[in-house]
């Protein structure tokens, strides 16, 4: 069956490679420069006010995160069941975690007021009680995870591609490690992709859970506070994350000319994905504007009445048609091809986008909490600055997305065409088996390190002990520099090493002598 | 074991702002203007709040609450936000990374950001309060209901160099707590009777013996209150004002639905 299929080769870098990547790159020195006058100026640069604290970019960090959704997740579920269609855009929505990932990430910086704080503060005084703490730790899992995916899944296609030589081959060379193709590494290389996608699955639901949370636990912004959320964040994750996969899927087709390998079959089954999320999500729309209408506190319903007949009624508007038209389109079994699940997915993907604006901004525009004579009309408009940087974080994905295709095959070769017996010996600098060893034990280690940590500042009192001790010190407005000594850390380092030493102690007494 | 709270007698508010003004004053908080206004971006941690009721409109001197329950706490995710022993919801100004959790967390508003580096005029530089820092852009301020003068209150008593009134007043008390929690409530019931007398006396000879400077460890707010509406005390202790006043009839706190417990109490205007 595999023979059957055309094989894949790489494209040239050619002059229109050269053109769209200096583009990418002009997009991208703009955002920088834009966050270069934020950090210079202070977030005054924004449109962000008062009742408004948050808005463009915290939508923008809830969309990536929902994006990032789309990739390891389906990759793990379309290999986990064994789905053959599924597999030619398995390497995009791969592609397109990491690139969402790291965009979230930076959304989030874009939006603290003190940038360099945030970087040192959150690792040194983190507190696992904040949902911020969740929001990192599972999006540092996740971004490593969908790593640890890519780095396995592209070994066999670094290996084939340095047979070809080229100016790059040094690195596919070392990418390739000890594979020749036998069939004891495929079937290794199956079994760890089969045990990191086991292990994705669950962190990926918590990721957009956790960041449902973030709203859901605000128990003063009326509409947020909702046990929904988590549900409700992984569906519109589903449905953000398999639009932007159809439509990169489709660019890379167009443009890599792979329209053999990336048939309309694997479309038309996506879209059928698509039109199932669509319509879960505008059940989950309709659930929460429903409850919220027919009965619910009178500030709820003035967040409701803002956003059907408000300021922002027309992007509700737009939003509802958006998700309507995909979910009839789609359920007409005559009219799903290629270019309607293109289309439809274009259609989503920016209603999605505004959809995350509906939820941050009109929560926290309501009028009943307290109005200030400051801020009689509370009012949210982006500025240029928001905007560039908005813009310079997609051309960032794109270019994350764009670099990998030209560097590696845009799909999992070795998966569609069969696996090549290589007649180049490797440079066998680390093994197969080494490097999965290593994803595993470092991913493994680090968990058991965030919950020892998490354990032992919940554990230890209200907050650690030593926590608490280091507040005192500042209530006596004594000086102190970030140490171990008075931060969660040092409970977490005594864990471990406890732990460490209960483990050899163990091996001592049950396999000594 | 010391709770400090206030009580704000809307009957004899008169919404005039000095507390908002004394609060900006005391506590270095950029003086905004209008384009701040607009905006959104007006910092006053001492603010009169509009709260629209169905006949008309009541007007709140709102400080931050200082709940029992903090939400903002709950959710700041390194600590620069924390509750004092003695209830006050403190900001370490230094740690804070600007995320603006607390101020989405905060039901009441009363979280203000530095958008920008704060400004001042530079003939009014000279007159920062040097017992405050100066917040820069990026992070989060809050009202300490003047944690600075209580602060020094303790510092005052324990080198005995307090007035000698408050000094009596640690004299009786078992520990620096009680001492404290004690002086605040006789300075507060002086500023109430003799503060009153003092606007009202005729002869200047009745308050030749009244230094005002010990007025001065209570919040600003409460200090220049010219309705005599804004009262401080510890909530625990018993035989304080704002203990017997919490109590009334009339006291009343916002948003209690929700849980959050705060320190901050209402009298509500007699119909």
């Amino acid at each position: 069956m595999a023979e059957t299929r055309p094989r894949y080769s790489p494209t040239p870098f050619t002059r229109g490679s050269a053109v769209f990547l200096l583009f990418l790159l002009a997009v991208v020195g703009l955002a920088l420069y834009a966050w270069m006058t934020q950090l210079r100026e202070g977030l005054a640069v924004t449109g962000l006010n008062r009742p408004a604290a948050w808005g463009a970019y915290m939508a923008n960090f809830v969309f990536y995160i929902s994006v990032s959704m789309s990739g390891t997740f389906i990759s793990a579920v379309i290999r986990l069941l064994k789905l053959e269609w599924g597999k030619p855009i398995s390497r995009v929505a791969e592609i397109l975690t990491v690139g969402s990932l790291l965009m979230a990430a930076l959304n989030i910086l874009f939006d603290v007021g003190q940038l360099w704080r945030a970087l040192v503060y959150i690792p040194v005084y983190g507190r696992i009680q904040s949902p911020v703490g969740w929001d990192v730790i599972v999006l540092l899992f996740y971004l490593l995870m969908s790593l640890g995916y890519l780095h396995l899944s592209v070994v066999p296609d670094a290996a084939a591609l340095s047979e070809v030589g080229g100016r790059l081959s040094r690195l596919y060379n070392f990418l390739r490690y000890d594979w020749v193709g036998e069939d004891w590494q495929v079937h290794l290389l199956e079994n760890a992709l089969k045990i990191l996608g086991i292990v994705t699955i669950p962190i990926a639901i918590m990721m957009h859970t956790v960041t449902g949370w973030i709203f859901g636990i605000m128990k003063s912004v009326p509409t947020w506070n909702d046990a929904l959320m988590g549900p409700y964040f992984i569906i519109g994750a589903l449905l953000t994350g398999l639009s932007l996969v159809v439509l990169t899927s489709a660019l890379v087709r167009w443009r890599y000319r792979l329209k053999d390998i990336m048939t309309d079959h694997s479309f038309v089954q996506l879209s059928k994905l698509l039109a199932i999320f669509s319509l879960a999500y505008l059940y989950f729309f309709m659930a929460e504007t429903f409850t919220v209408r027919y009965a619910a506190l009178e500030e709820d319903i003035q967040v409701s009445q803002f956003m059907w007949v408000g300021l922002y009624s027309p992007l509700t508007w737009y939003m509802l048609a958006s998700l309507v038209i995909p979910s009839v389109v789609l359920l007409i079994p005559r009219w799903r091809s290629f270019k309607t699940a293109v289309a439809m997915a274009a259609i989503v993907l920016p209603a999605m986008w505004v959809k995350r604006v509906l939820i941050v901004v009109p929560g926290l525009l309501n009028q009943l909490r307290l109005s200030t004579v400051q801020s009689a009309t509370p009012n949210y408009i982006p500025t240029v600055t928001e905007a560039l940087l908005t813009i310079g974080s997609f051309a960032g994905l794109a270019l994350v997305v764009y670099v990998f295709t030209k560097l590696f095959p845009p799909v999992p070769a070795w998966e569609l065409s069969g696996v090549r017996k290589l007649k180049t010996s490797p440079p066998s600098l680390f093994s197969l088996k080494s490097v999965f060893l290593a994803w595993a034990v470092g991913i493994s280690m680090s968990a058991a390190f965030v919950f020892a940590w998490s354990v032992s500042t919940l554990g230890l009192g209200k907050d650690s002990a030593l926590y608490l001790y280091a507040v005192r010190l500042q209530e006596l407005q004594i000086f102190h520099t970030p140490s171990l000594t008075n931060t969660p850390m040092l409970n977490l380092l005594a864990i471990v090493v406890l732990s460490g030493l209960a483990v050899l102690l163990f091996r001592k007494i049950f396999h000594g002598s | 074991m010391v709770r400090w709270g206030m009580v704000i007698d809307l009957d004899k508010c008169t919404a005039c702002q000095a507390c908002v003004v004394a609060c900006k004053a005391e506590n270095n908080v950029p003086i905004g203007g209008e384009e701040e206004q607009r905006s959104g971006r007006q910092i006053a941690w001492m603010d009169i709040v509009v709260k629209r009721l169905d006949d008309g409109e009541a007007f709140l001197p709102r400080p931050c609450m200082h709940c029992d329950h903090p939400p903002c706490v709950a959710v700041c995710p390194v600590g620069a936000t924390y509750k004092r022993e003695d209830g006050i919801v403190d900001q370490d100004y230094n740690r804070c990374i600007g995320c603006r959790l607390c101020m989405v967390a905060c039901p009441y508003g009363v979280r203000y950001f530095n958008w920008h580096a704060p400004e001042w005029p530079e003939t009014y530089r000279n007159y920062l309060n040097p017992t405050v820092p100066v917040r820069p852009a990026g992070v989060v301020e809050k009202c300490t209901f003047c944690v600075h003068r209580i602060e020094r209150l303790k510092h005052d008593i324990m080198l005995k160099k307090a007035p000698p009134i408050v000094l009596a007043e640690a004299e009786k008390s078992g520990s620096l707590e009680e001492a404290v929690s004690s002086s605040v409530d006789v300075l507060m019931r002086r500023l109430l009777e003799k503060g009153d007398e003092v606007v009202e006396a005729e002869d200047p000879s009745r308050w030749e013996d009244f230094d005002f400077r010990e007025l001065n460890y209570l919040p600003s707010c409460v200090r220049s209150c010219t309705g005599r509406a804004l009262i401080f005390g510890d909530l625990d202790n018993p035989d304080s004002v704002v203990h017997k006043l919490s109590r009334s009839k009339r006291a009343t706190r916002l948003f209690e639905e929700l849980g959050t417990e705060p320190k901050v109490i209402y009298l509500k205007e007699a119909k």
